[in-house]
């Protein structure tokens, strides 16, 4: 497999770009010669086996971890592991990440947990912070529980929470790892809703990891299958699946 | 059966590792105060949780200590004043009684009592709190956001913790002084307002500071060392440990810079041993 080649003064028009990612981690084999790339307007659901990694290799892709592999990440045209530490912060303040287990910080209430991204990176006063997040607040359903600590939440309000946070900094980049895990039938419907309309906008990305069938054909996101550590990807991917 | 080049190994190996955790900890360290520059930088508007965090971590370690220090405080100074009103003037060194009050109590046992106490109960808290954090992956979670820990977490800390370590220094002392001479009065009767003013006569305001160095001294060794443990953490068996590793790390690491400081400053700190010393 070659990479295409370009020229490097070209701007890159991937935001999201794998080239032959091999990872171990313990003499296990998680993912080999994986290369995608995702541009603005697309999304891709990759649906994963459960234990097999699927956690480990979303933080590959965001740059979050420190586990050794071989390949590069890029995120805006440059190598995740070049970027100063400050630099990758600000770009990840324009970035979603729902986690597998939703992360909320334990010791703030929904409302602090939605308000957290923007009054670290926002230049907004706080009275403009809460309108916002109150209006969140209002649109995802969730105003009886915004004085609770995550610990009363149940999975599937955790969840919501989850993507309520993700999506309240307008991200350009949307990361969801098992998003539909734990979800009843009702808050699932409200989280895909969600999704589908965080896709329809413009200049957005999503990439989903999920083992959920029902969930990648409920969002109809081109689909890629990891099988045997090796990734195919969905025809129109094949820009790159060639390379 | 136990190889001599096992121990050596073991041995090397512990060695390599409290240098890098020396280093990592100097790191956390200087990355703190350059948080705290840029939030203090009135042209910042970013990370506005700063002052609820360090309200937070204020009410935690400094108001809700308040009546555990009180009560120490009141203890310490009561048996230390009731002893050496009893047995001082039996060796002639009745007048001493505020220098030695001041040099005993204010100067030596009330930092080190409060730091023990803080260490114990807030310190490991914040180590706890922190490792359990880094297990159910919030650190991740804020590094996926585009928060740096240090900012929102370990800054904070570390503002709030000298703070309330300079508060209950102070009130230690006082509660100590005028406590601790009215625990005396009840108990074996002594000229109350004497006492008090030979007391305070003898603090000088070298002694403030003195206190006040220690107390940012003390904050800083706890907040970066519970700090530094907690976010090591790797997985959830670790943090037992590293409670218990912080503690004991943290009270090394201020008896090596007291010694460090008395070995430097002997003379300045101690200018009632010149006569011994020349």
């Amino acid at each position: 497999m070659k990479i295409k080649k370009r020229n490097k003064d070209e701007k890159s028009k991937y935001l999201i770009e794998l080239n032959n990612v091999t990872c171990r981690i313990d003499n296990n084999l998680l993912c080999e010669n994986v290369s995608f790339a995702l541009e603005l307007g697309s999304h891709l659901t990759i649906l994963w086996k459960d234990g097999l990694g699927k956690s480990t290799f979303m933080e590959i892709c965001t740059g979050l971890t420190n586990v050794k592999y071989q390949g590069t990440v890029k995120h805006y045209g440059k190598n995740v592991k070049q970027y100063a530490n400050d630099i990758i912060m600000k770009l990840r303040s324009k970035t979603g990440y729902v986690f597998q287990n939703s992360a909320l910080i334990s010791n703030h209430n929904v409302f602090d947990n939605i308000a957290l991204p923007l009054r670290y990176h926002s230049q907004k006063t706080n009275r403009e912070i809460d309108h916002i997040v109150n209006e969140i607040i209002t649109r995802y359903e969730i105003q009886e529980i915004q004085n609770l600590l995550p610990e009363m939440l149940t999975t599937s309000q955790s969840k919501i929470v989850a993507v309520a946070r993700a999506l309240v900094v307008k991200p350009i980049i949307l990361f969801l790892d098992e998003p539909s895990l734990g979800l009843d039938h009702e808050s699932f419907d409200f989280v895909v809703d969600h999704l589908k309309e965080f896709a329809q906008q413009k200049n957005t990305i999503t990439l989903v990891l999920t083992k959920s069938l029902s969930l990648s054909k409920a969002l109809q996101y081109p689909v890629a299958v990891f099988f045997k550590q090796k990734l195919s990807l969905p025809n129109h991917f094949g820009d790159r699946k060639k390379q | 059966m136990i190889r001599f080049y096992e121990i050596t190994e073991n041995a090397g190996n512990v060695m390599i590792n409290l240098y890098r955790n020396v280093i990592h900890m100097i790191y956390l360290w200087s990355d703190t105060i350059v948080s705290l520059l840029t939030v203090l930088n009135p042209f910042y508007k970013g990370n506005k949780s700063f002052r609820r965090q360090v309200s937070f971590q204020i009410l935690f370690t400094g108001v809700e200590a308040f009546w555990l220090i009180g009560v120490i405080a009141l203890l310490c100074g009561g048996t230390v004043i009731i002893q050496a009103i009893n047995n001082m003037p039996n060796f002639g060194v009745g007048e001493y009684f505020g220098k030695l009050f001041k040099i005993f109590v204010v100067r030596e046992i009330g930092p080190i009592v409060t730091f023990l106490l803080v260490m114990g109960r807030s310190g490991t808290a914040l180590t706890a709190y922190l490792g359990n954090m880094r297990v159910n992956k919030e650190i991740t979670a804020l590094e996926a956001m585009g928060i740096q820990p240090v900012d929102y977490l370990v800054m904070p800390t570390f503002v709030g913790m000298v703070l309330s370590m300079i508060c209950l220094n102070f009130y230690f002392a006082i509660i100590a002084i005028v406590g601790g001479l009215a625990v005396a009065e009840i108990i074996i009767h002594i000229p109350y307002m004497i006492y008090l003013q030979k007391a305070f006569a003898s603090i000088s305001l070298f002694d403030v500071y003195f206190i006040l160095g220690k107390s940012v001294i003390s904050g800083m060794v706890i907040s970066i060392v519970s700090c530094f443990f907690g976010l090591s953490v790797k997985n959830i068996r670790e943090v037992s440990m590293v409670v218990i590793k912080s503690f004991v790390v943290c009270g090394a690491i201020r008896v090596v810079i007291k010694v460090i400081v008395i070995a430097a400053f002997f003379r300045v700190l101690f200018p009632e041993a010149r006569a011994f010393f020349g």
